[in-house]
């Protein structure tokens, strides 16, 4: 079986490289990646100019190589219908799941393929751009320490904090790096009014213990993100901190107190890694997400004509797409404007009833695919964990991976396809 | 017998070449033909080839493109992440090189809105040069013709710089000062002389501030000495050439902006730093003549009460402030202006009932 599969792989590549796919795509890629490391802005700054390079970049692969693989996985069967090259195969003992295993196997080889290329790229701009910054300059250290990195997102819950003080837990991470040597906490406050004077903080970091670890004053903008670099030496791996915040009151304050943003909560960002071990899970996400496009391609070209399945797959993302409006929309508690009214209802219950079923079948299944978001993370040095790697990849490659398969099999196993055409 | 192909691959082919020649040939008078009914249009010569594509390729999409981009920089600027700012602001202006209004609020909220969420201030000070730079370097290129491009850029310089309503007005005052100091010299005055001698100090003075040091020269000759250390020199700078570029018509808020800016760099337009970095703001006396003119220009070329309020206003006001400051010749100038100009009943009373006046109302 693994013979054959890989046999129906191999015939695919070549099928791939045959056609100047490959060769289309790769040079498409790297212009794309060249273009973008020659002409990208950032805010001024070398780590600015590295994050946008890496957002933008990782965003484009993924765009470019979605839907390459999608065009090329919609070929790959229903062309093979269309010129009878398949009914040569299917005489063959060969059983339909082997067939769409091994030409999806083909398919993704060629993805994996080319996200190492724009992998090693990235890897190079990364050390290019570190080697361009003075070491000590605060860019250097910014392009090293906050770009070039990996650090855990620890987010905060809000606890009593007792009188004038407020205060968060959070858990620290099972690896906290010791370098470098500082985990940054980012916090925003509401400001009623732009421009307003900062205010003088003081922050502590307490153990499990209620031992205080590490203090400091401050001066922090009403508006915008503020930061505040911490020792990683007081954080240890796998505990729960706390961290405790007032107002430092001096004579000529006005500000007596601070909202802190709702939507943004207190986070705490500790080392735990290098750039390469992220940026190679963030590829392996993308890759996860072409190998669920691969598969959905390969599906639908094993029902429609090619130009057909090219269309409604690509009709399918952008449902897809969409869905998260439609879900926000009519999601059940959110109010809708006549409930403001007094008197009947404008829409009957029954109506709002399936909107609502459909609504949350739809979240169901179409909003995990959506769920992993890599490149943000990536350009900011935001650790993306292993175990999402893992989760990406049961998702996306077995679970819908698998039902498409068994959609296409059962698809195949039915169809006529001697069928003249 | 000759494949379908190979008979009417001929014709086409000649077609084609034909069809280009008749587009060539009206190519030229229909250009000519936009330049007279749209002025200010014309075809970009030296645009770089991303701007070529975007404003040729994509025809009218261009719009859809630019408003997609231009949520997505409203969506990131809500959440606070403005690192994506300065490129998208610089993909939305190239798809609309020509529409002012678009390079103006990018340049508007870089400058304003964006570097005031900036805790540190080397970091606000980059998002207001960020600012100047999109108007300075880009959007004037694109928009030579528009007197409301320089007038944006010239407010930036003298309101955000000048000014004094952003928290680190003065940090930016120094940062610019020592930027402008290192070019021009300590003194803010820059040494015409040296600009024929000295091999690209004229480029790097184009290049670097913007400036064209012929123009300087004459901003300098009508209503200088100035020291271009100051803010208020680049708005009075960027306001005559916006005057320069709309023609006999003029510009009114481009002439308000220079006798504002004058009389701004009369009333405190000297800057020093005292041991401890303090921004000190005397007043510049040597300008009131040219102030005088800066306003007495403006009345001239426009019919609007409000510039006589402005003018009355800054008379008055200059009186009281320079004889406050001991300065009674001065006082008695802007005074005498005020009475011959503007007589009412408050002036018929004479200088000395004028200020005995002013400080019985304070």
């Amino acid at each position: 079986m693994r013979n054959r599969i890989l046999g129906i792989a191999g015939l695919m590549i070549r099928q791939a490289v045959r056609s100047r796919f490959v060769i289309c795509l790769f040079v498409l890629m790297l212009s794309l990646l060249v273009g973008f490391a020659l002409t990208i802005k950032g805010d001024g700054t070398a780590a600015g100019r590295l994050q946008m390079l890496l957002s933008y970049a990782m965003g484009a692969v993924g765009v470019v190589l979605g839907t390459a693989t999608l065009w090329l996985a919609c070929g790959s069967v229903s062309s093979e219908i269309e010129n009878r090259r398949l009914h040569l195969v299917l005489v063959k003992p060969i059983r339909r799941m082997d067939l769409w295993i091994g030409k999806w196997l083909g398919i993704v080889s060629v993805a994996m393929l080319m996200l190492a290329v724009a992998g090693f790229f990235l890897a190079i701009a990364g050390q290019v751009a570190l080697r361009r910054t003075v070491p000590d300059s605060a860019d250097g250290r910014a392009v090293r320490h906050q770009v070039l990195m990996s650090r855990y997102l620890a987010e905060s819950e809000r606890v009593k904090g007792g009188a004038g003080k407020a205060r968060w837990e959070l858990d620290c991470p099972a690896i906290v790096s010791p370098a470098p040597a500082v985990a940054t906490l980012r916090y925003r406050f509401v400001s009623p009014l732009r421009d307003l004077p900062p205010v003088r903080t003081h922050w502590e970091v307490l153990g499990p213990d209620g031992t205080c670890r590490f203090e400091a004053d401050g001066l922090a903008n009403m508006d915008g993100v503020n930061r505040l670099d911490i020792p990683v030496d007081s954080l240890q791996a796998g505990e729960r901190i706390s961290l405790t915040f007032r107002i430092r009151r001096g004579e000529e304050e006005a500000l007596h107190y601070v909202t802190f943003h709702p939507n943004h909560p207190v986070e705490l960002l500790i080392p735990t890694g290098g750039f390469g071990g992220n940026l190679v899970r963030a590829l392996l996400i993308v890759f996860c997400r072409v190998a669920l496009l691969a598969a959905l391609g390969v599906t639908v070209g094993t029902v429609f004509t090619f130009p057909v399945a090219v269309f409604v797959s690509t009709s399918m993302i952008v449902a897809t797409l969409f869905t998260q409006f439609f879900v926000f929309s009519t999601a059940p508690g959110r109010p809708s404007d006549h409930h403001h009214h007094h008197g009947a209802p404008e829409t009957p219950a029954w109506i709002e009833k399936v909107g609502e079923d459909l609504a949350n079948g739809m979240q169901f299944a179409v909003v995990p695919v959506l769920h992993y978001r890599v490149r943000g993370r990536l350009a900011e040095g935001v650790a993306i964990p292993w175990s999402e790697v893992y989760e990406a990849a049961g998702f996306l490659i077995f679970v819908y991976g698998g039902v498409l398969c068994a959609l296409a099999c059962e698809t195949l196993r039915r169809r006529e396809i001697a069928l003249p055409v | 017998m000759k494949s379908w192909r190979k008979r009417t691959g001929i014709p086409i082919l000649a077609t084609a070449v034909l069809l280009l020649v008749v587009a060539g040939v009206f190519h030229a008078p229909l250009l000519e033909l936009r330049q007279r009914a749209l002025p200010g249009t014309e075809a970009l010569t030296d645009a770089p080839p991303v701007v070529v594509f975007t404003t040729v390729v994509l025809g009218g999409f261009r719009g859809v493109i630019a408003d997609a981009l231009w949520l997505r920089a409203s969506y990131l600027q809500e959440e606070g992440r403005y690192l994506e700012l300065v490129q998208l602001a610089d993909w939305v202006t190239k798809l609309e090189p020509h529409t002012t209004d678009v390079w103006a609020f990018h340049a508007w909220n870089m400058a304003y809105n964006v570097s005031v969420m900036m805790p540190v201030a080397e970091d606000r000070w980059r998002w207001v040069q960020q600012g100047i730079r999109l108007l300075r370097d880009e959007g004037i290129r694109y928009n030579p013709t528009d007197p409301r491009i320089y007038h944006e850029l010239g407010w930036i310089f003298q309101h955000k710089l000048g000014g004094d309503s952003d928290r680190l007005h003065a940090y930016y005052k120094k940062q610019w000062s020592d930027y402008v100091a290192e070019r021009l010299g300590a003194s803010g005055r820059p040494n015409y002389g040296i600009f024929s001698m000295e091999p690209g100090l004229r480029e790097r003075i184009r290049d670097e501030m913007g400036l064209d040091v012929g123009r300087m020269q004459i901003v300098d000759a009508i209503y200088g000495p100035l020291d271009w250390r100051v803010p208020q020199s680049h708005a009075v700078y960027w306001a005559y050439r916006g005057l320069e570029v709309a023609g006999p018509e003029g510009f009114l808020s481009c002439s308000r902006m220079i006798y504002q800016s004058m009389a701004e760099m009369f009333l405190w337009g000297k800057m020093s730093w005292d041991s401890q970095g303090e921004l000190i703001m005397e007043a510049d006396k040597r300008l009131l003549p040219r102030v005088f003119r800066a306003y007495e220009e403006t009345l001239s070329r426009y019919d609007d009460p409000a510039l006589d309020e402005a003018y009355i206003n800054f008379l008055a006001g200059a009186t009281l402030v320079m004889a406050q400051q001991g300065d009674t010749r001065r006082s008695h100038r802007c005074f005498d202006r005020l009475h011959a100009r503007y007589p009412t009943d408050r002036t018929a009373q004479g200088y000395d009932a004028f200020i005995a006046a002013h400080k019985e109302k304070k």
